[in-house]
Order: C-alpha cells, then sequence, then structure tokens
C-alpha cells in the first residue's frame, strides 16, 4: 500500500546548514502517518529540535515539510507547539493567561484550559516568574492540549515534571492519539519514548538512522555480545554496527546470516534489543556496511 | 494579539502618563512666576551691548513669551517639557517589542500560532496606537487645563505640532522598530537607539547635514516661527518612516528564530 502524501506530515530531504556553517540537518527524508506518536530521539546536536524548527517555519531550510500536503503557513491552525525552553510571558498572571491566550487563540477553550491549570495544580493569582520549570511545562501543556489541532508537536514535554505528572502527560499524549491527533515528540528520556510512542526516528549528525516501532525493531534486530577476544576471531560482517565497551564488544545486527551464524557460536551472547541499548548502540556504535 | 500587546505595554505607558503628567502640572503652574522671571531677563538683556545681544539671540522670543500664553505654552510644552522627551519616550515603548519576546523566546509562542505578517502588523498598530495616544491626549490635554487654569489658550497651534510630532515619532519609530527586529537582546536597541537620536543632531553641527537635525521639526519650531507646517520635512518623515517600517517587517519575515 503507497503513503498517501495528503495526510501526515512528510519531511523531504530537508537540509539545515546554519550561517556558521553547522549543518544540523543532512537530508532527512520522513513520512509520519496520521494518528500516531512519532518520536524524535538522537542525542544533543543531532537535529531533533532543527527538524522541528524546520517543520514549524521558524527557520529557512532545503527540501520540504508537508502537513497533510500543505505548507506549514497554510496549515499553522491545525499545528500546536511545545518549545524545549518553557519560557512563558513572566509578568503574567495565570488569569491573565487564560483571558489573553483565549482571545488571541481561538482555538483555545477556556474550560477546558481551566480544568487543565486545576489538574496541574497550577496557582492562579501567582506571576509566572515565580514558577518552577516543571510549572512552566504544565502551563505550557495545558495551552497545547487545550485546541482540537490536528498534530500536537512536543519539544522535551515532560522536563521539570515529577515522575507522577510525567506519567500522567504520556497518559493524555495516549488520549489525544485514540482521539486522532497526531504526536511529534522529541525526549531524551528513553523509557519514555518506549512507553508511549508508536514509531521513532533516531537521529545522529543530522540523518535520520533508522526509523520504525519497536515491534518491527525486536523482531529484526538482535544484540550479540562477545568478549574481546572472542570477537577478534570473528571474521568482521557487513551491516552491524559494533560497539567496544571496557572489556566486551557488542554488535547490533539485522543481517539474517550474522544472526543465524552467531545463534551457534558459544562464545557470545544473544539478546532482543531494548530501546535503550537499540538507541546506545545505534549512537554509540560504528557501522561496518 | 492587540490585546496581548496592549498588556505588555502598559505598564511603560502608565510610567509615561505619569511623567507627562507632573510636567504639565509643572508648567502651567510656572507660568506667572516664568512670565516675570522672563520680563525682567528681557528688560535686562534689552539693556546689553549689541555684541552680546547677538550671544543670547533673538530677545523678541523673550518678549512674547512673557505677553502671550499661547505661545509660552507651545514653546514650553510641545516645544520643550514634553517634546523632548518624544524620542526616548518612543524608544522605551518600542525597543523590547520583538527583542523581548526574542530574548525571553516567547516568541515561539506567536510564531506556532500566527503568520508573520500578523504578528509584526499587531505590534506595529498596538506600540503606534500607545505612541498616538499618549501625544494626543497630552496635547489637548495641555491648552484644556491652560484654559481651565484661567488662561485663554486656542487649539490651532497645538494640533499643527501634534501633526509634526506624529510624524516625527512615526520617525524614530520605524528606527527603533528595525533596531528591535535587527538584534536578538534587548540591550543593543536601546544602547543603539541613544546612540541614534543623539547623533542626528551632532551630525547637523556640519553645515550639508544641518537638514538632519529632526528636533526643530519634532519641537514644532516652524510652526511657532511661520504658524505653518514644514511640509518638505514631513514627506521626509513619513518617507523614511515608511520605509524603515518596510525594511523591518522584510527582515523579520525572513528572520531565522
Amino acid at each position: 500500500m503507497g503513503i498517501n502524501l495528503e495526510e501526515g506530515l512528510q519531511f523531504d530531504h530537508v537540509k539545515k546548514t546554519y550561517r556558521n556553517g553547522v549543518q544540523a540537518v543532512n537530508g532527512i527524508t520522513l513520512n509520519i502517518p496520521k494518528g500516531c506518536v512519532h518520536a524524535f530521539l538522537g542525542p544533543n546536536g543531532a537535529g531533533k529540535t532543527t527538524s522541528l524548527k524546520a517543520a514549524l517555519g521558524f527557520i529557512s531550510y532545503e527540501g520540504t515539510v508537508r502537513w497533510d500536503g500543505k505548507p506549514i503557513e497554510e496549515n499553522r491552525k491545525q499545528v500546536v507547539f511545545v518549545p524545549e525552553e518553557k519560557r512563558f510571558y513572566e509578568h503574567w498572571t495565570l488569569s491573565e493567561t487564560l483571558k489573553i491566550c483565549t482571545q488571541m487563540d481561538t482555538r483555545l477553550n477556556s474550560e477546558k484550559m481551566q480544568a487543565y491549570f486545576h489538574f496541574f495544580e497550577l496557582p492562579t493569582k501567582k506571576k509566572i516568574h515565580s514558577f518552577s520549570l516543571g510549572m512552566k511545562t504544565a502551563l505550557y501543556l495545558s495551552l497545547a492540549f487545550s485546541t482540537e489541532a490536528e498534530y500536537i508537536v512536543l519539544d522535551e514535554p515532560t522536563s521539570g515534571l515529577d515522575p507522577i505528572k510525567r506519567d500522567d502527560v504520556l497518559e493524555i499524549i495516549r488520549q489525544r492519539v485514540i482521539e486522532g491527533k497526531t504526536v511529534l515528540y522529541t525526549s531524551h528520556i528513553i523509557p519514555e519514548v518506549e512507553k508511549i510512542a508508536d514509531t521513532f526516528s533516531i537521529l545522529r549528525h543530522g540523518l535520520v538512522v533508522y526509523t520504525g516501532n519497536l515491534d518491527g525493531l525486536k523482531e529484526k534486530f538482535r544484540v550479540f555480545t562477545f568478549s574481546k577476544e572472542a570477537w577478534q576471531k570473528q571474521k568482521a560482517p557487513k551491516d552491524v554496527i559494533v560497539t567496544v565497551n571496557q572489556n566486551q564488544v557488542s554488535v547490533l545486527t539485522d543481517s539474517d546470516d550474522a544472526i543465524s551464524l552467531w545463534n551457534k557460536e558459544k562464545d557470545c551472547f544473544c539478546e532482543v534489543p531494548t530501546l535503550e541499548s537499540f538507541f546506545q548502540l545505534t549512537i554509540r556504535g560504528e557501522r561496518h556496511v | 494579539m492587540f490585546r496581548k500587546e496592549m498588556m505588555d505595554i502598559r505598564w511603560r505607558v502608565l510610567v509615561f502618563f505619569v511623567v507627562f503628567s507632573f510636567l504639565l502640572v509643572g508648567t502651567i503652574a510656572l507660568r506667572p512666576f516664568i512670565g516675570e522671571l522672563l520680563g525682567a531677563s528681557s528688560k535686562e538683556l534689552a539693556q546689553l551691548p549689541d555684541f552680546l545681544k547677538n550671544i543670547v539671540g533673538d530677545l523678541t522670543v523673550l518678549n512674547r513669551m512673557e505677553a502671550d500664553d499661547e505661545f509660552y505654552l507651545l514653546s514650553q510644552w510641545q516645544g520643550k517639557n514634553m517634546g523632548q522627551f518624544l524620542p526616548l519616550c518612543v524608544l522605551l515603548l518600542v525597543f523590547p517589542l520583538f527583542s523581548r519576546e526574542e530574548e525571553k523566546k516567547t516568541l515561539y509562542f506567536l510564531l506556532a500560532r500566527f503568520s508573520r505578517q500578523e504578528i509584526y502588523w499587531k505590534k506595529i498598530l498596538a506600540s503606534f496606537s500607545a505612541v498616538f495616544a499618549l501625544l494626543f491626549v497630552f496635547t489637548i490635554a495641555a491648552p484644556a487645563s491652560m484654559n481651565l487654569a484661567g488662561y485663554n489658550v486656542g487649539f490651532q497651534y497645538s494640533f499643527l505640532i501634534l501633526l509634526q510630532q506624529v510624524l516625527a515619532s512615526w520617525f524614530f519609530f520605524g528606527f527603533f522598530v528595525f533596531l528591535s527586529v535587527v538584534f536578538r537582546d534587548q540591550i543593543k536597541p536601546v544602547l543603539w537607539g541613544i546612540l541614534f537620536a543623539l547623533a542626528l543632531p551632532m551630525a547637523s553641527l556640519y553645515p550639508p547635514l544641518s537638514w538632519m537635525n529632526p528636533y526643530p521639526y519634532l519641537l514644532g519650531t516652524s510652526v511657532l516661527q511661520t504658524g505653518r507646517i514644514d511640509g518638505v520635512y514631513s514627506m521626509g518623515m513619513i518617507v523614511f518612516g515608511t520605509a524603515l517600517i518596510v525594511a523591518a517587517s522584510i527582515i523579520f519575515e525572513k528572520k531565522e528564530f
């Protein structure tokens, strides 16, 4: 079945080089279907936030990004965004925020917003400058969840939240997806992504090095752990990612040949990768193609 | 969004409202003393030798200020106490318009919701409305208060000077908006704005650049001298101010955040 380019979010050969010569995004092509949570994973500087900024039209870039087949300028009303830096108008109180934001942004549902403020236990009379990072995150999330926008773009949406509230937020995100919304999500917290993401992309040096879902990953990939000595006896096969630790070598592969070869090998230990181990090996490892 | 901009600017407008109110009360309250002082001074100055009179300047201005309440008000209020603060007033109202949103990262909240053109022009409209409202209120308030205080003062020349001050404010507004768009922090627009406001009269000390000093126009000198608006300078203010506003909108449209 072909991909419907009129639905979902499409990145097509997106490249971004900043004026100082830093190539933040190096040609991302990605199709994110509607009605799912898609997570961007990657170390600092991998290009996650730059990709989001390109998609939202905050920066210029090469290539195209389409939201339901349209550029962001034609579809902005269907998108809400929670930025990485959760700084808001610090001289406002929460009641002022409610009044001004609902007047500014007609998509916002005042009752829902109040309900979220209450849910996150935000103080209505305090100025926002007195809020903690977690409270500012909660404020941004309240604004994002109080609309019926089709796309919810969240850049590190749980920063500063306590573990209970973090779980609640993940639950709300899940609920929004059940209602048919699409969530684009970046995070450094891999267990969180594992819990919530339907699909994910791992970015490294501005490139997508893997995109897919967790089930597919567990089905296709295996991690083999060798001692250094045992690994030296191996003939290095193709299509593997090798990570050398202090005393052992971890090898990630989806090659059928390698998997069937090493499954018979007694000097190694085979396991199904978790997202955490997959991410670590993908980012730290050296690719042998 | 207009309301949000008004919320952002309200405290600064209030500060200028209070400052201008004090200055206006002072200007009116000092009228009898200034009149006496100028009367005495002009008699003493008239007895000076001619070469000293040349240094002191036109003594008829002092005589006119002593005798004419309206001239006193125009020259001391729009021509001095309020007028000289206008560039500073515009600067303080305008400098954070874009630079603060960018520095504090609140611009993402707006960029995610509105087109850049919408953000830009609503900010321009809101902030210039505030500048215009302050100017208009204190232009009307001055002759009205003088009349209430028992003097007989007309409004006609106040409105002519108001027109010049609105256009001069538009010019300064354009430059300060430009600075606010170009810089990513709040300090540079203020420093460059002050430098610009000071550099113009300095540059005009060089005779071929004498036209660069907008302060005689801003303070309504031509209206006081001729009773008419300086048409050429007014056109210049409109053209330069608008050009700067349009240039800033193009930069804002293309800027990366």
